[in-house]
């Protein structure tokens, strides 16, 4: 390590120091003053790297690169984690410092360019995110809830380890500059479970099983986190690994492809019949994980991804911050007329599934066509047809939640729980940026 | 000046969501006020534009540099035809609406407003991002009107119409992005992009992607599932712009961007563009015939007439083309009408179906009366602007395809069966209740006597839209009515 490996590494960093006095905080002050030390050193974090934008590439040994599209995935961390932070009610104070160390984790792997860094930072998201679903752990659900994404991510990361262990076998190295075998049994079977461990991350099947649970059951504000900041890390790094074509052939171009096109399809065919409309988001999102590992699949540049990055969390966490003022079962019924109740509300949510479903003038919208652009632009047809399928079907599900907004309030109006001014200005912020991103997105 | 053709609805929609609740009439107006002033407002543009360019107005502004996307609208008159008629079908709407629409009024009228503007900016876009947004922007106030609004299954339906439509865009954007990718420069605009050759391998794959969106809205078989289901659940004003601007927005994007985008494909494809216009002509028809509800059977024959447009729309001949352009504006007319007898009937009657209606007559005579013209319209009768529109592109397709043009003439034989059923069991017969029936009220004369004048006015005098709208600027003056008819047989049965 030298000093010049730190300086460029100082985000991370202050995210390090950030979660450990919070920690320390932790004891003696409430939720809110530990949010707001959190967020205040993610936020002082991205700024940093902010600050760094235009600085050059970094390479710390062969492990991370710290280059723009990684400071941005950082500034991206920072922002979602400080605005996951503001919709956080309603949990232990732990929570927050367990995001803090998740966000870290993520923002460790989206720069990761060696096989062991990608092994120990998809512990380090998925480990306090296991904590930070359970709760206060007095609701049933939650904890049933957690442990499937505990063993699910014990899976995962025996799987990673497992493939890094047949990767370095094979090739005798696990730095992605490494040749690739080809043809080679053992290296393909290792990117492949390495394949399924970021899988794992993002939501995609086969280790997808998680996800509508953790949706339904965890606090909402950790559920957001998980289809926002946790999920990006795992993305980027299938990126580099996918552009450094550090993958055997088939892998790449067989396996990965496959998974995105399953992911969208079976995302959008198990929404179509949740009752519940956390649950509803959580396949919406195994659906997104499947457009986004197909943004990763495309030559484009990385910015591409993390632009969809920006509007879908925008769109899922104003989504998340509309369903924590609703109980937690909360299905089409309770959305009824919500709209004529509380306009801000309805609108928000009608927003957020507009741009859910890909539909102008949203930054939904134009993160699809980025997309199609991307695909069609490798003439990746078969997972264009795969897409497109899935965003047919998927407007369904976003339909089917989005009606009863608008629809006449019925007689009985469920009570809603009230929100913070940070919630709410979170709630604000979001609607804004959903627009913002479709109007004028940034080339 | 093109811009307030979009702002107006789009501002209108807006001011009647505010007015809502609380004012009805208000809201009503404000809507009624801005769609019309839209559609005067294109009337104006297209009498008083000067064309010393290609267009008779243009905005050019930049949007997102980096996307080589720019705010490109471009109005010739055809274009502007369409925005007039969309606002004019719009306001149309509204009238429909007064007594049908009592409940959240401000959202009905927002997303009439919506519809239109989305329609007219996909009318004039001639940035392709810019068209995909107005066209995917369409989808979702549409669907409010139908799902919210409409009868019987309406969610289902209006699910359906989602679900195909969208499905389409995808097939639009995947080969706007394809082609946007296979330029040289990075661009959307579609006259830029047509500067760039290709092969006419790629031009066939790209335009089967380009008009799938297209094909779906307009609809043509095997792809039309969605369009009786949503016109037959959809309230009087929702069903009025599905058939009259929606249907057209299809119609529309392959009369403007095949030939310019994809000229050897869309000549290779021809054929197969008859074949598929034909067999929706007759097909339509046919399955018209068997309805027992007259809203479904409206929507079958836009089927039908919709498969006539497509047929005249790839036809080399000028004849059909411009055809195909009179006949988009003469189905308008005609199917919108007769959308607003039939809802005024369900308003007062309470039902669509065929067997429970009847007696017209002598319950409600000035209804009667308007059923019988614009039935007379569909089965496009001498005089009416539907004869000219299927008049012209039977002649220009027989220049090329006889036997298409035969088959395209017996589908007016299917249409008079199918307008004496629904005026048998509507206007004649005996009526399940034989109480008289309040008859149309001034909202509904109003529009529709405006429908009928038109419907005559073109049908008398072609020219004057065929010089609007002048559907092939380049080609040959286009005589209309100068052929003689291509098959005896078919100008009898019209005129019996």
């Amino acid at each position: 390590m030298t000093p010049a490996d730190l300086l460029a590494l100082g985000p991370l960093a202050a995210w390090g120091v950030a979660a450990v006095l919070a920690l320390l905080a932790c004891p003696f002050t409430s939720l809110g003053r530990v949010r707001a030390l959190a967020a205040a050193g993610l936020l002082g974090g991205g700024a940093w790297a902010w600050g760094q934008l235009g600085a050059g590439a970094h390479e710390v040994g062969d492990l991370l690169v710290v280059d723009r599209p990684a400071r941005l995935l950082w500034m991206y961390a920072a922002g979602g984690g400080a605005l996951v932070l503001a919709l956080l009610e309603d949990a232990p104070r732990e929570t927050a410092v367990l995001l803090v160390v998740s966000a870290l984790g993520a923002g460790v792997l989206g720069a990761a360019t060696h096989g062991a860094a990608i092994v120990s930072s998809l512990a380090l998201v998925s480990t306090p995110l296991i904590g930070a679903i359970a709760g206060r752990a007095r609701d049933a659900d939650a904890l049933g809830a957690a442990y499937i994404y505990l063993i699910l991510a014990g899976v995962a990361s025996a799987a990673t380890g497992l493939g890094v262990a047949l990767a370095l076998a094979a090739q005798g190295t696990l730095a992605s500059s490494g040749p690739v075998g080809q043809g080679d049994e053992a290296a393909v079977a290792g990117a492949t479970l390495l394949v399924l461990g970021l899988a794992f991350e993002v939501g995609a099947p086969p280790l997808h099983g998680w996800v509508p649970d953790v949706y339904r059951a965890a606090p909402p504000a950790v559920a957001g986190f998980s289809g926002t900041v946790a999920r990006s890390g795992a993305l980027l790094a299938l990126a580099r690994r996918l552009r450094a074509e550090a993958l055997p052939p088939p892998v790449a171009e067989l396996v990965v492809p496959v998974l995105a096109g399953a992911a969208v399809v079976l995302g959008a065919l198990l929404g179509l019949r949740q009752r519940s409309l956390r649950r509803m988001l959580g396949c919406s999102s195994i659906a997104h994980g499947g457009f986004l590992i197909a943004m990763a699949t495309a030559d484009a540049p990385l910015e591409g991804l993390l632009f969809y990055l920006c509007a879908y969390g925008a769109a899922v966490l104003a989504a998340f911050a509309v369903a924590a003022r609703l109980p937690p079962a909360a299905g089409r019924a309770e959305l009824r007329g919500l709209l004529g109740r509380r306009p801000g509300l309805g609108g928000a949510w009608a927003l957020a599934l507009l741009s859910l479903a890909g539909l102008p003038v949203t930054g939904g919208f134009a993160a699809k066509l980025l997309m199609f652009g991307a695909l069609a632009h490798d003439g990746q047809w078969a997972l264009i047809a795969a897409a497109g399928l899935g965003t047919g079907l998927g407007l369904v599900m976003y339909a089917r939640f989005g009606l009863p907004v608008l629809a006449d309030p019925g007689p009985e109006a469920p009570r809603l729980r009230g929100a913070g001014p940070w919630a709410r200005a979170a709630l604000f912020l979001l609607a804004l940026a959903i627009l913002w991103l479709g109007v004028a997105p940034p080339a | 000046m093109l811009v307030a053709l979009l702002l107006l609805p789009f501002l209108g929609g807006l001011a009647a969501l505010g007015a809502g609740r609380r004012r009805p009439l208000v809201a009503r107006g404000v809507a009624f006020g801005a769609l019309l002033l839209t559609s005067a407002l294109g009337l104006t543009l297209l009498a008083g534009g000067a064309a010393d360019g290609p267009w008779l107005a243009e905005v050019d502004a930049p949007w997102s540099r980096g996307l080589g996307v720019r705010f490109h609208l471009v109005a010739d008159g055809f274009a502007l035809a369409l925005a007039s008629l969309s606002g004019g079908l719009g306001a149309l709407g509204v009238l429909a609406s007064w007594r049908e629409i009592q409940t959240r009024l401000g959202l009905f009228h927002l997303a009439v407003c919506w519809t239109v503007a989305a329609a007219i900016g996909v009318f004039l876009a001639a940035d392709l991002l810019l068209f995909i947004t107005f066209w995917e922007a369409m989808l979702a106030p549409a669907f409010v009107l139908i799902a919210l609004f409409g009868h019987g299954a309406a969610e289902r339906s209006a699910l359906k119409f989602l679900i195909y439509n969208q499905v389409g865009g995808i097939g639009l954007i995947a080969a706007t992005m394809a082609l946007v990718a296979g330029a040289e420069t990075l661009t959307f605009d579609a006259y830029a992009l047509a500067e760039t050759p290709r092969s006419p391998a790629v031009q066939v794959a790209l335009l089967l992607g380009f008009s799938l969106a297209f094909l779906v809205k307009l609809p043509v078989i095997p792809i039309h599932g969605w369009l009786p289901d949503a016109h037959t659940d959809a309230p009087t004003a929702g069903s009025i712009l599905l058939a009259g601007v929606l249907l057209k927005t299809g119609a529309y994007g392959l009369y403007r961007f095949a030939p310019l985008l994809f000229p050897d494909a869309a000549a290779a494809l021809a054929p197969a563009a008859l074949g598929l216009g034909v067999a929706g002509a007759l097909y339509g028809g046919l399955v018209a015939c068997g309805q027992r509800d007259a809203k479904r059977l409206i929507a079958y024959t836009s089927i039908g007439h919709m498969g006539f447009v497509l047929a005249g729309t790839f036809s080399p001949s000028p004849l059909a083309r411009a055809g195909a352009g009179v006949e988009m504006f003469a189905h308008a007319f005609s199917s919108s009408a007769l959308f607003l007898m039939v809802g005024a009937l369900r308003e007062r009657t309470g039902t669509t179906d065929m067997r429970a209606l009847g007696g017209l007559q002598a319950r409600a005579p000035r209804l009667a009366a308007g059923f019988g013209f614009f039935a007379a319209a569909a089965l496009a009768m001498p005089g009416t602007a539907n004869f000219i529109g299927e008049a012209l592109i039977i002649v220009g397709v027989f220049q090329d395809a006889p036997v298409a043009a035969v088959l395209l003439a017996s589908a007016l034989v299917l249409s008079v069966v199918y307008a004496t059923r629904l005026l048998r069991s509507t206007v004649f017969g005996e009526g399940a209740g034989e109480a008289p029936l309040a008859d149309a009220g001034r909202r509904e004369m109003a529009g529709a006597a405006a429908l009928a004048v038109l419907v005559l006015g073109f049908g008398l005098q072609p020219q004057i839209l065929l010089d609007a709208i002048r559907p092939d600027a380049s080609s040959a003056p286009v005589a209309p009515r100068a052929g003689p008819p291509p098959k005896g047989a078919s100008t009898s049965t019209v005129a019996s």
